[in-house]
C-alpha cells in the first residue's frame, strides 16, 4: 500500500477521499487555490500547497504544478476526485512519467472511454447495444448531413464530455449550425476539444448506471445499479440503488453488458457504465465515466463497499477484495445532490457566505460536505456544496428519512436546493417511482404556496417582522454595523422580563 | 398594530398586540417568536406549534420558507398601501431597454459595438455562469447606446451590460 496520497481536487470530495486515506492510515497532502486557503480539505490535510489563482484553469487544472507539488511532497499516488483532471488521460501519463501513481485507470483506458466516440465503437464490437447516431469526428457539412439520417430532435455532445457541458439538444435542422457551434466553443473551453457527436434521443427513458471495480489482473465485477433518472438539464439532482425499474434477470443482463464494456476498454480501477433504458426496458449503453461518481456513496451503502478505499488498494497492485458472488444489495439508498442554486428563482447560481449551519445526523444518514460556518461559496467552482444520502431497509423508508434529513438541514447564507428536494420528495410520481429522465423539465415545477396552515405561518411571520422593524425604527437609532433582526433584541428582552 | 398580510390575492388581517397575542382574521392566537440566527431562521410557537421559518426580505416584500414550501408575502400598512398605490400611477419607462445579468457569472464576450444596428432577440453577450455559457439576447430592435463590460467581467445579477435605444 502507498505512504502518501496527494488529493487533486477540492470541497467535499476532497474531504471524502482524505478520509479513506486517514482510515487506511495514509500520510495526505492537499492542493488549494488561492481563494481556497481556509478550506475544509486544506486544514484536514497533512500538507497544503498553494497551486495558483482562483480560476480553475489556473490551479486545479495545472498538470504541471500539481506533478512539481507531488514531487516536492515525495507522494506514492494521486486521487483526482471527479471533475477538474479526473478523465484527462495527459495527467495520468505526466503522473507516470514522474513515477506517480495515478488512482485510476490507465491511460489508454481513460483514452478509449473518455474519447466517447471511440467508446461508441468500442463496446458496440463487443455486443453491448449503443445508442444510434455518429461514430466518427466529422466537420459541420458532415454532422449537417448526418443529423438528417439520424432524425430529430437529437442531441449534440462533446467527445470529451460529460456532465452536460458542450452539449445542446436539436429540435429541428435549421438550429443545428448554432447548436453545433456553441457546443464546440463550449466544449473547446471547457476540455481544450471540440470535437463533438451526434447521438439520438432516447425518449422516455430511464438513466440507469452501473458501478465497475476492476483489478490489474483482469477481475472485473459489478456493484449494481444507480438509478439517475431525477436530472434538470442534465444535471443529476438524486439518485438511488437500487431502481425501482430493474428486477433480478435485466439487473443481471445489464450488468454483465457493463462488464463487458470496461473489459473492452482494458479498464482498471472503479468506474461507471451509463446506459439509458427506454419504456420497453431496452437498454443502450451511454457512455462510461472513468473515475469515480459524485454519487458512489449510494452504491457503497447498499453493498457496504468503500469504493475510495477499493481504488486506492487497486491502485497499489492488489487484486479485488470482492467476487462477482459477495456483492450483495441490501436496503435502500438515496442521495441528494445539494448545490448553491436558488430552487425558488430557475436554479441561479447563489454565493455567499455560510453564516450558519445545522447539518442533518442519526440513524442512516451520511453527509458528505465540506461547509462550515464563515466558508465562501464562490463562483469559481461547481455549485456542488454537500451530498446528503441516507440509507433504509426499503425505499419507502429511505424517503421518509430523507425527509427528515432534509429538514433538519439549515445552511443560512445563500440559497440553496433543499427546498427542491423537500418539493420532489413530496411529489406522488417520485414516491411512486413514476419519473424518468424528463419528469423535472416537463413534469416537475417549483410551485409557491403549500398547506394553508403554513401560509397562515408566512403571513404572521412577516408582520411581525415589519412590525418589530417598525418599533425599533420608532425607538432606537439605527444600527451602524450589520443588518441584525430586531427579533433577537425583543427576545432577549422579553426573556428578562419572565 | 395592525397590517394586511398579502399572500396571492387572499388577505390576512394581522393585529399585534400586547401579552404576545396576535390577531388573525379577528381570530386571537398566543405567539412566541424568536430570531435564532440574528438573520434569517426564526422560530415561532403559535399555540404552542412549533414553526420554523427562514425569511428574506426585499422591502416590505418577505419570501418565507418553511419545510422547503415559498410563501411570498406583501406588509402594508396604512402609509405603504397609500405608497403603493402612488408608484402605480408614475409614468412608464421612455424608449430605451436594458439588456442586465438574469444571473451572476463571468463575460466572456461582447458581440456588439456602440452605435450598432441590432435586431430583437439577436445574442449580443455570451455570459458563462458555473456550467454553461448562456447567449443573452436583446430586448428589442435598435441601437447599441452603452456597452457597460467587458470580455473578463465578473458580473452580478441585475447587472446592466448593455443599453439599446
Amino acid at each position: 500500500m502507498f505512504k502518501k496520497v496527494l488529493v487533486a481536487n477540492r470541497g467535499e470530495i476532497a474531504v471524502r477521499v482524505l478520509r479513506a486515506c486517514r482510515e487506511l492510515g495514509l500520510s495526505t497532502v492537499a492542493v488549494y487555490s488561492e481563494v481556497d486557503r481556509n478550506a475544509l480539505h486544506v486544514r484536514y490535510a497533512d500538507e497544503a500547497y498553494n497551486i495558483g489563482p482562483a480560476p480553475a484553469r489556473e490551479s486545479y487544472l495545472r498538470i504541471d504544478r500539481i506533478i512539481d507539488v507531488a514531487v516536492r511532497a515525495k507522494v506514492d499516488a494521486i486521487h483526482p476526485g471527479y471533475g477538474f483532471l479526473a478523465e484527462n488521460d495527459h495527467f495520468a501519463r505526466a503522473c507516470a512519467e514522474a513515477g506517480i501513481v495515478f488512482i485510476g485507470p490507465p491511460p489508454s483506458a481513460m483514452q478509449a472511454m473518455g474519447d466517447k466516440i471511440q467508446a461508441r465503437l468500442t463496446v458496440s464490437k463487443q455486443g453491448v447495444p449503443v445508442v444510434p447516431g455518429t461514430y466518427e469526428p466529422l466537420r459541420d457539412d458532415e454532422m449537417i448531413a448526418a443529423a438528417n439520417k439520424v432524425g430529430f430532435p437529437l442531441f449534440i455532445k462533446a467527445t470529451a464530455g460529460g456532465g452536460g457541458k458542450g452539449m445542446r439538444r436539436v429540435e429541428k435542422a435549421d438550429e443545428l449550425p448554432g447548436a453545433i457551434a456553441r457546443a464546440r466553443s463550449e466544449a473547446e473551453s471547457a476540455f481544450g476539444n471540440g470535437t463533438v457527436y451526434i447521438e439520438r434521443i432516447v425518449s422516455p427513458a430511464r438513466h440507469i448506471e452501473f458501478q465497475i471495480l476492476a483489478d490489474a489482473r483482469g477481475n472485473v465485477i459489478h456493484l449494481g445499479e444507480r438509478e439517475c433518472s431525477i436530472q434538470r438539464r442534465h444535471q443529476k439532482l438524486v439518485e438511488e440503488s437500487p431502481s425501482v425499474s430493474l428486477d433480478d434477470k435485466l439487473r443481471k443482463k445489464m450488468g454483465d453488458a457493463a462488464v463487458a464494456a470496461a473489459k473492452a476498454a482494458g479498464y482498471v480501477n472503479a468506474g461507471t457504465i451509463e446506459f439509458l433504458l427506454d419504456k420497453d426496458r431496452n437498454f443502450y449503453f451511454l457512455e462510461m465515466n472513468t473515475r469515480l461518481q459524485v454519487e458512489h456513496p449510494v452504491t457503497e451503502l447498499v453493498t457496504g463497499i468503500d469504493l475510495v478505499k477499493e481504488q486506492l488498494r487497486i491502485a497499489s497492485g492488489r487484486p479485488l477484495s470482492y467476487q462477482q458472488k459477495d456483492i450483495v444489495q441490501h436496503g435502500w439508498a438515496m442521495e441528494c445532490r445539494i448545490t448553491a442554486e436558488d430552487a425558488y428563482n430557475g436554479f441561479l447560481p447563489s454565493t455567499g457566505k455560510i453564516i450558519s449551519l445545522h447539518e442533518p445526523t442519526g440513524p442512516g444518514v451520511r453527509l458528505e460536505s465540506a461547509l462550515y460556518e464563515g466558508f465562501e461559496v464562490s463562483l469559481y467552482y461547481d455549485p456542488l456544496i454537500a451530498k446528503l444520502c441516507v440509507w433504509g431497509e426499503n425505499r419507502a423508508a429511505a424517503i421518509m428519512r430523507m425527509k427528515r434529513a432534509l429538514g433538519e438541514y439549515k445552511i443560512l447564507g445563500i440559497s440553496t436546493s433543499i427546498p427542491f428536494h423537500q418539493k420532489l420528495f413530496e411529489s406522488t410520481s417520485f414516491i411512486s417511482g413514476n419519473f424518468d429522465t424528463n419528469f423535472l423539465d416537463d413534469r416537475f415545477t417549483m410551485e409557491q404556496g403549500g398547506s394553508v396552515e403554513s401560509e397562515q405561518v408566512a403571513a404572521i411571520v412577516a408582520s411581525l417582522i415589519t412590525h418589530d422593524r417598525r418599533q425599533h425604527a420608532l425607538n432606537i437609532p439605527p444600527p451602524t454595523t450589520g443588518a441584525r433582526g430586531g427579533w433577537k433584541r425583543f427576545g432577549a428582552i422579553e426573556g428578562l422580563g419572565r | 398594530m395592525r397590517y394586511t398580510a398579502i399572500i396571492n390575492d387572499k388577505s390576512y388581517d394581522i393585529e399585534i398586540g400586547a401579552n404576545n397575542t396576535v390577531l388573525v382574521n379577528g381570530e386571537p392566537h398566543n405567539v412566541d417568536f424568536r430570531s435564532i440566527d440574528g438573520a434569517r431562521l426564526y422560530s415561532l410557537l403559535m399555540d404552542n406549534s412549533s414553526w420554523e421559518t427562514l425569511v428574506d426580505r426585499n422591502g416590505d416584500e418577505y419570501r418565507v420558507l418553511i419545510g422547503g414550501e415559498l410563501h411570498v408575502v406583501t406588509v402594508q400598512d396604512e402609509r405603504t398601501r397609500k405608497m403603493a398605490k402612488a408608484e402605480k400611477t408614475q409614468a412608464a419607462h421612455a424608449g430605451e431597454a436594458i439588456l442586465k445579468a438574469p444571473m451572476p457569472g463571468l463575460v466572456l464576450d461582447v458581440v456588439v459595438n456602440v452605435n450598432d444596428e441590432v435586431t430583437a432577440k439577436q445574442g449580443i453577450v455570451i455570459l458563462e455562469a458555473m456550467k454553461m455559457q448562456n447567449e443573452l439576447r436583446t430586448p428589442k430592435a435598435g441601437t447599441v447606446k452603452e456597452i457597460r463590460v467587458k470580455p473578463g467581467d465578473k458580473v452580478d445579477q441585475g447587472q446592466v451590460l448593455v443599453i439599446i435605444k
